[in-house]
């Protein structure tokens, strides 16, 4: 043998990976993942057999089967008609129909009790957002003062707002013999002052201010907001739930208008002129914030409505970073580990409202009509702790390799090998837990998930969205998609592709600013799973950048307010309750219907 | 200057701005471990090869954080540039535009040229940002971040080869991240 | 000065990566290599399996055969040779199949390219947790067929299944077989083999067809086509991290403004 056989070939270098698993066993137990995926399916979660499979009952393993079960036999019965039948389809109920544990939380709930139709807290998040618009009442007043003469006074603004959250819960206020609302029907419905002049707080009745400085935003953030907003005198306004339900989001700003100049013409005793007409204009078209815009024809929505929601709204919708200082993320991850852990927790929060009003709410209901594969897409988002586990340890990553350094440039080149170390990891995690697939069992799922992750780690590092969106479209689309070759329903990565050569695009056509893009962007009608990461990437780079809001303050104040119904800073929280049916709702017809 | 001295003077620099910069005109010659016989500039192959003899191997840290880590390869591939203190021709090295160290760590290697094997890792970067990390200058991660050079493939391998030359400078390495402990696949 | 660009013979290279889930990959998508055939299964077999004619049946026509039609001259119909199911006017129908996520010989987006590449006149769509292919019915069968017999095909971890396909993530059961809610394969512990009992509709078969015994364990290692954390770790793979960095940045680069990306 010549001395070139001889000599070792770097190949032969090789070493057998899966026995060191039983070595770093103990490093595993150690992870959220592992303790709930235990608790989940209570056996091995790194085994990849079950051995109940089949054999665990059919539909009968869960409570809440067996209640649509019999419901459904109670309905066919009293109707004549047949409903809900399990001797239809297939026998549901042969592979594990695990509980879903809420992350963050002990409380443990069926799946079932995600569903949008079933949980009353959904429904109220939902109704929140679609009965919520903003106007500025500067031209109002202005009009009043110049061409009516009349002085506005801290007296006269608190007069009208006593009116308004009268005519706004549906009481009449100028003339004789109106049809009037049954208060306990629009219970929900006022409206509060935002305002960034301390002053004019000082002078407003209190019961009607979001104050800034008292609704739980940290102090550095508090400041922030109140220097966007400036002088100016916002009034939220909340339609009642009932109103929403009973017509859509647009007719939101209608009632508001109305009411809102009703009230004005109560409180400033105006008659029918002009005038009225230029507040009506004011309050409709020349100072109002609506959350929603009208979607674009084949998708035929009004204003306020989930699919005209840009992405950067979402951001500011949801609560959960309220607490945070508003600092760069890259300094707090460079210096105070348990500190950056804190942001992405928040991150990890704020995902189930992005992922609920996107993929449950608009895909899932006003795209899909109610069809429960959503449900799922949804949950991973907040059930199962494994988005803090995974972004607990990208924490980590991003402290070891930043923490000698004093800058990250938002420069896709220089960011993305932290974006392959965090997704490759999170897609070896799926690997080792074969639990935590079965938990994840479609595709959509792991791409929207994944999608997220790559989206707000990366955005959350250099402040910059649209790298945030580049790390989300390169994750899926090029990352999961050579690795597994296996992405999700029908080239759910479709998305990725267009998104990563649109990803700098303004024409309205392709793009915009991400913080402007939404649902009802084009390419994004194509395909689901992409616009929580798209959020995402939004809320994310507002923290990396150290602001208070991702795209407008006057809805992130908006928001903060402690009376809504649905509580955006504890989302979690407020899902649990409702899937355990502890939840109250807004805008239930009780007093106007039978006792049953 | 007294050892001590030194080391907070590295510390100090280490966690400064990271600004790229040429060393002075034999540099070289104020090294510890560099080997007798280096009259030039040494390639990064012939460094390596000296801090794997004179620092690695007698260091027992370093042996013991090696002898944890999976086998791995390692492509470095440096950028050379003319650089102002080449005032005499006969002086310039024959430099190639990129040069290629093949690194093998458990067992421990190095090697010119690109690897036979698929390299685990490749870490791309400029001729002196990768001498200043070796001396335990600057660490590995600012220059990349600087956009100075970029590092593709198995990270966990640019984890391990951190805490080697962290070993191999006397500096305590980063504690490692729970999902990528020292010794992890 | 500057070399002049050599000019080399495109070859088409399939895949980058140089171990052996990328030569796997190369494998299955490179027509000219032959796959290997695994198991034997009758003609008949496959066809009920398929479940869209009775075996010995004559195939159903949508339009009569293409040389007694006339139509106008066209020059795309005159380059383009049908197949021989075009030719006759069958209908076009589909097969589906699911792959476990668990070291699976084949996976949906490759099978896509592979159609692509081994088969003509085919229609895809791929999801995660199915891929079907639809054809024309003769020429479907002749692609069941490969499909089926070849390595490409494990028993217990790839499934013929036209609809309900819920289980490419789910553990295995306690035989090692791919979960499937209706139950249109078993495993015989007896012929040692994985059974069919339900054709791809999960309609009862009057005779259950067995599929050959499931791979081995260390079978599976050989010829699966992902990377493993375990086995090929992904993040090791720098040839196509380098590709896919390529691809991503001309993307981005491109989409902004083509420019920006001539000549590189």
């Amino acid at each position: 043998m010549s001395d070139k056989d001889r000599r070792a070939k770097e190949s032969e270098y090789t070493y057998e990976l899966g026995k060191l698993v039983e070595k770093f066993l103990p490093t595993e137990k150690e992870r959220l993942i592992y303790k709930t995926m235990e608790k989940t399916f209570g056996l091995h979660p790194m085994s990849n057999v079950d051995p109940l499979m089949y054999k665990r009952g059919g539909y009968h393993q869960k409570q809440r089967k067996e209640e649509f079960a019999e419901w459904g036999k109670k309905i066919a019965i009293e109707r004549g008609i047949p409903s809900y039948n399990r001797a239809v389809g297939i026998p549901l109920g042969q592979r594990a129909l695990e509980p879903y544990i809420i992350s963050g939380t002990d409380v443990i709930v069926d799946y079932d009790d995600l569903h949008h139709v079933n949980n009353a807290a959904i429904q109220q998040m939902l109704d929140d957002i679609k009965r919520t618009v903003i106007i500025n009442l500067d031209m109002t007043h202005r009009v009043l003062q110049v061409r009516a003469g009349k002085e506005i006074t801290p007296e006269t603004i608190n007069l009208y707002l006593e009116t308004v959250q009268h005519t706004i819960a549906g009481g009449a206020v100028a003339q004789e013999h109106m049809a009037e609302i049954h208060p306990g029907l629009t219970a929900d419905a006022y409206c509060k002052i935002i305002t960034g002049n301390d002053d004019i707080i000082d002078m407003i009745d209190r019961r009607f201010v979001i104050n800034i400085d008292k609704v739980g935003f940290h102090p550095s953030r508090a400041a922030l907001l109140k220097k966007a907003i400036g002088d100016t005198i916002y009034m939220v306004v909340r339609a009642p739930t009932i109103a929403v339900r009973m017509a859509d989001g647009g007719v939101t700003y209608r009632w508001a208008a109305m009411q809102s100049s009703m009230a004005f013409i109560s409180a400033y005793r105006l008659t029918g002129e002009s005038i009225i007409s230029d507040i009506a204009y004011a309050a409709k078209s020349a100072q109002v914030i609506q959350i929603g815009e009208r979607t674009w024809f084949s998708r035929a929505r009004a204003q306020n409505e989930p699919g005209g929601i840009p992405y950067g709204y979402y951001a500011d919708i949801q609560q959960c970073d309220d607490t945070l200082p508003a600092e760069p993320y890259f300094k707090i991850i460079a210096e105070d580990l348990e500190q950056g852990r804190r942001y992405m927790r928040n991150v990890a929060k704020a995902g189930t409202i992005l992922a609920l009003m996107t993929e449950l709410i608009w895909y899932g209901l006003y795209m899909s009509g109610g069809l429960g594969f959503s449900t799922g897409v949804a949950a991973g988002a907040y059930c199962g702790n494994v988005v803090e586990d995974l972004l607990d340890n990208f924490a980590e990553i991003q402290h070891t390799s930043i923490s000698r350094v004093k800058t990250v440039p938002p420069r896709w080149t220089r960011i993305k090998f932290i974006t392959d170390m965090m997704i490759q990891a999170a897609m070896e995690t799926y690997e080792k837990y074969p639990s935590l697939m079965e938990y994840h069992w479609g595709g959509a799922h792991r791409i929207s998930l994944v999608g997220s992750l790559a989206g707000s780690a990366a955005a959350m590092l250099t402040g910059s969205p649209m790298i945030g969106q580049m790390s989300m479209n390169y994750a899926i689309g090029m990352l999961m998609k050579e690795g597994w070759v296996r992405t999700g329903w029908a080239g759910q990565e479709v998305q990725d592709h267009l998104g990563l050569a649109y990803s700098c695009a303004f024409r309205m056509d392709e793009g915009g600013l991400i913080e402007f893009r939404g649902p009802n962007t084009p390419y994004a009608s194509y395909t689901a799973g992409h616009s929580s990461g798209a959020i995402g990437a939004c809320l994310a780079a507002q923290l990396g950048r150290g602001r208070a809001w991702a795209c407008n303050p006057v809805i992130k104040v908006a928001f903060a307010d402690p009376d809504l119904k649905f509580d955006f800073r504890e989302p979690r929280l407020a899902i649990a309750k409702a899937a355990l049916r502890e939840f109250m709702p807004a805008g239930e017809r009780d007093l106007i219907i039978p006792s049953h | 200057m007294s050892n001590e001295e030194k080391s907070i003077n590295k510390e100090e620099k280490q966690t400064a701005e990271y600004e790229y910069k040429e060393l002075p005109d034999g540099w070289w010659h104020e090294l510890d471990w560099i080997l007798p016989g280096r009259e030039k500039e040494p390639t990064l192959y012939e460094l390596f090869h000296d801090m794997m003899i004179g620092s690695i191997v007698g260091n027992p840290m370093s042996l013991e954080i090696a002898s944890k880590m999976v086998p791995r390869i390692i492509l470095i591939e440096i950028e050379h540039q003319e650089h102002k203190t080449e005032k005499n021709e006969e002086q310039k090295r024959e430099k190639e535009e990129i040069e290629y160290v093949r690194v093998m760590i458990n067992p421990t290697d190095i090697k010119q040229g690109i690897p036979q094997a698929e390299p685990d890792l490749i870490i791309h970067m400029l001729y002196y940002d990768f001498v200043r990390i070796l001396t335990g200058e600057i660490d590995m991660m600012a220059p990349i971040w600087a956009g100075n050079g970029w590092i593709l493939g198995n990270l966990t391998c640019g984890l391990d080869l951190r805490d080697l030359l962290a070993a191999s400078t006397d500096k305590e390495a980063q504690k490692r991240p729970a999902m990528w402990p020292l010794g992890s696949p | 000065m500057s070399e002049e660009k050599k000019k080399i013979k495109y070859e088409q290279q399939f895949y980058p990566g140089t171990e052996k889930v990328s030569a796997r990959r190369r494998k299955l998508m490179d027509p000219e290599r032959r796959l290997v055939k695994l198991r034997e299964i009758p003609d008949d077999d496959i066809v009920q399996l398929l479940g869209h004619r009775a075996p010995g049946s004559l195939y159903s026509s949508v339009h009569p055969p293409l040389d007694e039609i006339m139509e106008p001259y066209d020059p795309i119909r005159e380059m383009v040779k049908p197949t021989s199911g075009a030719q006759a006017g069958d209908r076009i129908r589909f097969v589906q199949f699911t792959d476990s996520f668990w070291s699976p010989v084949i996976a949906p987006w490759l099978r896509a390219r592979m159609y692509f590449n081994r088969f003509r006149g085919v229609d895809t769509v791929i999801y995660s947790g199915r891929q079907i292919l639809e054809m024309r019915e003769r020429d479907l069968e002749a692609a069941a067929r490969l499909l089926v017999e070849t390595e490409v095909f494990d028993p217990a971890r790839t499934a013929l299944k036209g609809l309900t396909v819920h289980g490419h993530a789910l553990r295995l059961d306690s035989d090692g077989l791919m979960f499937d809610a209706r139950r249109r394969y078993i495993y015989d512990k007896n012929l040692k083999e994985v059974v069919y009992i339900k054709d791809m509709h999960a309609h009862m078969l009057d005779e259950p067809i067995p599929v050959g015994r499931p791979l081995t364990e260390e079978e599976l290692n050989e010829l699966d086509v992902t990377y493993r954390w375990n086995l090929t770790p992904y993040k090791s793979r720098t040839e196509i991290l380098l590709i896919i960095t390529r691809a991503t940045h001309f993307r981005i680069m491109g989409g902004f403004k083509p420019d920006l990306i001539k000549g590189l």
